[in-house]
């Protein structure tokens, strides 16, 4: 097969009926399957413990699964090769890593690992965002070291770019720089991207795709102007909501029964559908998903 | 009627105090519980009851009453010496700054317990050595006045040396320089007057004193300012610092603040000059790839810093022994034959130290190993387990290389055998070194003390009975040497079945 075509038809991440509990614990992954397709942008979203950094873990092999199969550029990640290993990049929950080194030394340490490795960037990011170069790591605030270890994980040009709240320590202004970066030089370059973060103003302007993950699994994932254009908080009476669902062949997400008999549906509609005229449906926005479906 | 939803204690002063104190005379009690540490306070409560209750035991057994009543005081006051001192740490951390500021009456409980519980010791030995003394005829109220003083100034000392610990400092040159006749004087006249002072006025003086040094002893708590943070952020770095290190985990130089950093900076920049060395000759093979994982993997205990600390105290302790032959004309032969048990000790911990600090550093470094093993060139599975392997094997070999110049010196001074059966159980305790490192776990103390307590155990059983039978010495070390390389060779083969050992203790 070509491999051009190869590149284009593998996904970037696959993981299927994967599932990782910690010790004798319950499941923190429940037979999960996912795929990140290569030039995909998926935020992915879930509560607090719903196993989001175990998630990016397991897809990245740090973390062994009790059963499944998870593949990276269709490599099993408990046995990437090099070539496979150069093309990932990965920003950790924890940016204070590594403290005892400086800026410069930590990447002086990183470039000497990867073939390839973008100075030119390396530099602009580091003048762009202030970063002393002399300073040892551990004197650097929160939100400079979280963009280092941004910087650090960009620095060679990855395919897949893995972060896990990479923004979580940084101020709106360091938030909207790095988010500019993504868009501009890593999201061009058709990498893939997935990054888990609570700020969900952050992830409307860059991820065009969600996941949502709750209960071990990922619920639904979908380009998130699919999902605001289709997914509608029905509300009536239990039989009137099932018979609306039913006739427009929508998806039902979520169901809370209400009092009096009354029930309400978040539902999805089939792409280019609309609510008949007089039926009670709201239109949602990404927190309402939020709240539902985590 | 309905309860107030805002409860507001009606209860009197001195009523509501009480609670208060309980709590904190109660937390080192709690404290220890809540960390799940109750069997480890067990257990060092029962060696101390072991330690001084065998000897006064002993005493009343075997020594006349008078001096077996002295030893059995001298037991108590140090086991109340002990409660105290553990009480003034907790009482001392429960002074945190932010608290003393806005908590009302905070500071000042903590300042009533410290004065009451202090005040309660003084009198409860003062009482009890009246007694005894009285009982056996003799001057009972003087006894107890005096025991009453002394021991108010023993604890009195152990409080504000705990709260200042460079007190220490005074007081140990303070002993170590009793042999200068000029200090000795001054010290003997000093102590002389005190005497007449008190033997004119006891009861006066007691009071005398035992009010200044309850008027200054609250003066450990602070008062909720910015003087006060600084010393409890100080007084908490250097309590997390020695934590770490009982459990293991020795810390960077950098832990020991600003002090800390400036001495540690030749070792800095010895590690920066390693680090820059590795990256300019970066190569994709294993071997280099390995030698840069190291400097992360090992962090402040890679070997460049421990090599050249082990080299760096022998050179001091060398210099040391110079200048106290050059000093006192005495011959190294001599010297080293006296301080052989010391030497023994200092030359097996040293053996041990990479036993003791490798699992400790990959366990502080598994948050960056998760970027290591993404990293292209790394050894992935038993490669990588057995490479990391090596790694802290080879550094264990340096450790005993490094060692052997002040081992054949020993040797040479005549006492050196014993050293050598001191230190040769050390050797198969390499093999702990390879444990699975997938599964490993932050080392406790417990953890940290058994490696240390089996050597001191078996090296101080193989020196007495080397002692006893100096033939055995050379079977003895083959033995050790074939114990060390067969749990070597079982390790070795033992890493095929485990896992990667890279993340450190993911699946601890």
């Amino acid at each position: 097969m070509n491999e051009h075509l190869l590149a284009a038809t593998t996904p970037s991440v696959d993981l299927a009926g994967v599932t990782l509990a910690y010790g004798n614990g319950p499941a923190v992954l429940k037979g999960l399957d996912w795929q990140l397709l290569p030039g995909q942008v998926v935020g992915l979203l879930g509560r607090n413990g719903a196993g989001k950094t175990t998630l990016l873990e397991a897809l990245l092999g740090l973390r062994e699964t009790q059963a499944g199969k998870a593949q990276v550029f269709g490599q099993p990640v408990a046995a990437l090769d090099d070539a496979t290993r150069a093309r990932i990049g990965y920003v950790p929950q924890q940016s204070d890593l590594f403290d005892s080194f400086t800026a410069d030394q930590l990447l002086r340490y990183f470039r000497s690992f990867y073939p390839r490795w973008n100075q030119a960037k390396v530099d602009g990011l580091m003048s762009r965002w202030d970063i002393n170069r002399h300073q040892r790591i551990a004197k650097l605030s929160g939100g400079q070291q979280q963009r280092l270890s941004i910087i650090r994980a960009l620095a060679h040009d990855p395919d897949l770019l893995v972060l896990d709240e990479p923004v979580a320590s940084l101020d709106p202004a360091g938030r909207r720089d790095f988010l500019r970066e993504l868009v501009e030089q890593v999201i061009e370059r058709g990498t893939t991207v997935v990054f888990s973060t609570h700020i969900l103003s952050d992830l409307e302007r860059v991820a065009f795709h969600m996941a949502f993950m709750s209960e071990g699994r990922i619920t639904l994932q979908a380009p998130l102007d699919e999902l605001l254009d289709e997914v509608r908080l029905l509300s009536g009476t239990t039989s009137e909501v099932q018979g609306l669902v039913q006739r427009l062949g929508a998806t039902a997400l979520k169901r809370k029964p209400l009092a009096a008999g009354r029930e309400q549906v978040l539902a999805r509609l089939p792409a280019g559908t609309q609510l008949p005229a007089g039926a009670d449906g709201e239109a949602v926005t990404l927190e309402d998903l939020f709240m539902e479906l985590t | 009627m309905t309860a107030d939803p805002v409860a507001h204690s009606s209860a009197p002063v001195a009523a509501r105090r009480w609670p208060q104190s309980r709590a904190m005379l109660l937390a080192p009690w709690h404290w220890t519980r809540n960390d799940g540490g109750l069997w480890a306070l067990r257990l060092y409560g029962a060696v101390a009851l072991l330690l001084l209750g065998a000897p006064a035991a002993a005493a009343l057994w075997w020594m006349p009453l008078p001096l077996a009543a002295v030893v059995v005081g001298v037991a108590i006051f140090v086991g109340l010496a002990l409660v105290w001192g553990l009480q003034i740490g907790v009482l001392l951390r429960l002074d945190h700054p932010r608290v003393a500021h806005t908590v009302p009456g905070h500071a000042r409980a903590l300042r009533a317990v410290a004065l009451g519980l202090w005040l309660g010791l003084v009198a409860l030995c003062g009482l009890v050595s009246a007694l005894a003394v009285g009982l056996l005829g003799g001057d009972g109220l003087r006894t107890g006045l005096v025991v009453a003083v002394g021991a108010a100034t023993l604890l009195w000392v152990l409080a504000l040396a705990i709260r200042w610990w460079w007190l220490w400092v005074p007081i140990c040159l303070g002993f170590s320089f009793y042999g200068f006749a000029a200090w000795r004087h001054l010290v003997v006249a000093s102590w002389a007057w005190l005497q007449q002072q008190w033997q004119a006025q006891p009861v006066l003086m007691t009071l005398g004193v035992l009010l200044l040094q309850g008027l200054v002893l609250p003066v450990i708590f602070g008062h909720g300012d910015g003087r006060h943070a600084r010393a409890y952020a100080s007084r908490e770095r250097w309590r997390k610092v020695t934590a770490a290190s009982s459990a293991g985990r020795m810390p960077a130089w950098a832990a020991y603040g600003l002090w800390g950093e400036w001495l540690g900076l030749p070792w800095q920049r010895l590690a920066n000059a390693w680090l820059s060395w590795v990256c300019r000759q970066a190569t994709p093979s294993p071997r280099s790839v390995m030698a840069r994982a190291e400097v992360v993997m090992h962090g402040p205990h890679h070997w460049v810093r421990q090599l050249s600390t082990a080299l760096l105290v022998q050179l001091v302790v060398a210099l040391c022994l110079v200048a106290t032959t050059w000093q006192t004309g005495l011959s190294l032969r001599v010297l080293l034959e006296g301080g052989h048990v010391g030497i023994s000790v200092g030359l097996a911990s040293m053996a041990l130290t990479a036993v003791m600090t490798l699992p400790g550093a990959l366990w502080q470094s598994r948050r960056e190993q998760a970027l290591l093993v993404l990293l292209p060139g790394m050894p992935t599975g038993t490669a990588l387990t057995r490479a990391v392997a090596w790694r802290q094997m080879r550094q264990c070999l340096w450790s005993w290389a490094v060692l052997l110049p002040a081992l054949a010196t020993v040797v040479w001074a005549g006492k050196g055998w014993t050293t050598l059966a001191y230190v040769a159980p050390a050797l198969p305790l390499s093999a702990w070194l390879w444990r699975d490192a997938s599964r490993l776990r932050e080392s406790g103390q417990a953890g940290a003390v058994v490696p240390i307590l089996l050597c001191v155990l078996a090296g101080g059983l193989s020196a007495f009975l080397t002692s006893r039978a100096p033939g055995a010495l050379l079977p003895w070390l083959a033995v050790m040497v074939l114990l060390a390389a067969g749990l070597l060779a079982w390790r070795w083969r033992r890493m095929l079945h485990l896992p990667q050992a890279l993340p450190a203790g993911r699946l601890g």
